[in-house]
């Protein structure tokens, strides 16, 4: 979907380029079809791999008996009963509602919902301050929908704060409506179907009142653990998250339980985090391997309509670890080329280095705002795995013309005063 | 005609009833993008091709018989044909691989994805 919302910009930004092309509206219909349709087939290829790699699989719903009995119930209602030597649990995460909010659960859908509409979501509120707030609020906007997004305090809470800030100042430039420091109170449908929100303005304590087709909650996520009975088989939890809690190995208070993934405390709440764990530790119980996983210096993406991609520390984070005398943060305001013709605005394409100060100034994070930030993102990331120094990153030529390159061509720190707003070469 | 498979059951009377016609089938999904668009040209040819027997199967409906063929993707394209030739070396083989795998059929050729030319030609060499 966020694809669909940039291509909108770039039909756009075609006729710049000499393209006679029509400006066309937006089909919700087809948009959610073709996703729908590429869910199900992924969903198909999973079922394909786990009858190839002969895994017995149970689509029933699983809950301990005791440390060593999980019992299952199929829709029909049949129990199952299955012992096992290893037990995982890898059981996620769901979107949050706020059930304190009158009307929320009732009336308000989350991001489950949304890539099954079959209809447009139309004037769309997104409550939240998270990536998938941002996110969905970023392509509702980008698809033409009036949208506005309602954040509470701080956006990506557990982001570099700048980089956040940046993120959410090219949106609100960009078509949504950002209301900063409300929260909602109430949410009620009115005769013709519309949803009416009351919220608070945290600051003044004053009321305000707006009306929308769709109100979509992005508040956060909380652990699918309730129903699992974990109290039975002696596997602990953080009372506060509702996470189970578990060590380097993976393994819960139970020594044969492991848990990995989203339900698992203090991990990325990240896909291929979640893979990679899983897959080491299945290497480790087969006795392939003694590996660890290593959670450290883990990429990740938001894919807002000006994608943010990071990895390794934020700002904050180095500085609060190292001191702020022993880091250095080189930075730059730089012109996607595709930005150019079309005249698009660039004022938040903006890359970041924080480093080591001591030579030789080892990278302790990446931080790139600006097109295809995954991509970029992906190829540094291997570098500072390799303990990459900004030296070597110094050294490293850049390949001309692209975003990327500006990484390694860096030279300016925020300790210097100097204008972060690259020209020339 | 394009018959619609839900089972092993039905597939083994649709086999059987093919006495010495070329079978066949397709394996396809809802979802998938390929599968609509060479479906049209699958039901064109079970019009003109009235020697050969044409069915389909859904993978989601029909999960067991997908598995069962090793379907990895979709639309895959099966042929089935009985042996013309019966002796009694053959009637002892069918009668000791039939114990064995419980008279499963096997493909004599399988085509992976919506090549409406190649399965055509595959269709004109077999039947």
């Amino acid at each position: 979907m966020h694809q669909a919302a940039l291509l909108g910009g770039m039909i756009r930004d075609a006729p710049h380029y000499g393209w006679a092309v029509a400006q066309a509206p937006h089909d919700w219909a087809t948009m959610a079809d073709a996703v729908q349709n590429h869910v199900r087939s992924l969903n198909w290829g999973h079922r394909v791999q786990l009858q190839d790699r002969k895994v017995k699989y149970f689509n029933i719903k699983a809950s301990f008996v005791n440390a060593h009995t999980v019992c299952g119930v199929s829709k029909g209602g049949e129990e199952t009963l299955l012992s096992a030597e290893h037990i995982v649990i890898a059981t996620g995460g769901r979107p949050r509602y706020p059930t304190h909010i009158e009307g929320a659960l009732e009336y308000g859908i989350t991001s489950d919902d949304l890539f099954w509409l079959k209809e447009s979501p139309g004037k769309t509120l997104v409550v939240g301050a998270s990536y998938v707030a941002l996110e969905c609020a970023g392509l509702l906007t980008g698809l033409g929908l009036d949208t506005t997004i309602m954040i509470r305090s701080v956006p990506l809470r557990a982001f570099d704060q700048q980089m956040a800030s940046l993120v959410t100042e090219h949106m609100a430039s960009h078509g949504t409506r950002v209301l900063r420091g409300c929260a909602p109170e109430r949410v009620e449908k009115l005769p013709d179907q519309q949803l009416r929100v009351t919220w608070v303005d945290l600051a003044s304590d004053r009321r305000d009142v707006g009306t929308f087709d769709t109100v979509l909650w992005a508040i956060g996520r909380v652990p699918e653990t309730s129903s699992l009975n974990l109290e039975k088989a002696g596997v602990h939890t953080n009372p506060v998250t509702g996470k189970i809690l578990v060590d380097a190995q993976e393994a819960t208070s139970v020594p044969h339980i492991y848990a990995i993934g989203d339900v698992a405390e203090g991990r990325p709440e990240l896909t291929p985090t979640a893979i990679m764990a899983g897959r080491l530790l299945a290497q480790r119980l087969s006795g392939r391997t003694s590996d660890l996983m290593d959670y450290d210096n883990v990429p990740t993406t938001v894919f807002t309509p000006l994608e943010y991609g990071c990895v390794g520390l934020s700002e904050e984070a180095a500085v609060a670890r190292h001191g702020e005398e022993h880091v250095e943060v080189y930075h730059a305001f730089y012109k996607p080329l595709e930005f150019t013709v079309p005249q698009r605005d660039a004022s938040q394409c903006y890359i970041k280095m924080v480093c080591l100060r001591e030579p030789p100034q080892l990278v302790l994070g990446l931080h790139f705002l600006g097109p295809n930030a995954g991509e970029v993102t992906q190829g540094f990331a291997l570098g500072i795995k390799c303990r990459a120094s900004y030296l070597q990153v110094m050294r490293t030529v850049g390949i001309h013309p692209t975003c990327a390159e500006e990484v390694a061509k860096l030279r300016i720190s925020k300790r210097s005063g100097l204008d972060p707003t690259v020209t020339g070469c | 005609m394009v018959q619609n498979i839900r089972d092993m059951d039905e597939l083994k009377a649709f086999l059987k009833a093919a006495g010495n016609k070329l079978v066949v089938i397709e394996f396809s999904a809802k979802w998938c993008g390929p599968c609509k668009r060479i479906y049209p040209v699958f039901h064109a040819m079970s019009v003109q091709y009235r020697s050969v027997m044409f069915a389909t199967v859904d993978v989601d409906n029909a999960r067991e018989l997908a598995q069962t063929y090793h379907i990895k993707a979709v639309p895959t394209f099966q042929m089935f044909k009985q042996t013309k030739k019966v002796t009694l070396f053959s009637r002892i083989k069918r009668a000791i691989c039939c114990y064995r795998s419980g008279s499963l059929s096997e493909p004599i050729f399988e085509l992976c994805g919506a090549d409406a030319k190649k399965l055509e030609e595959k269709i004109r060499e077999f039947m």
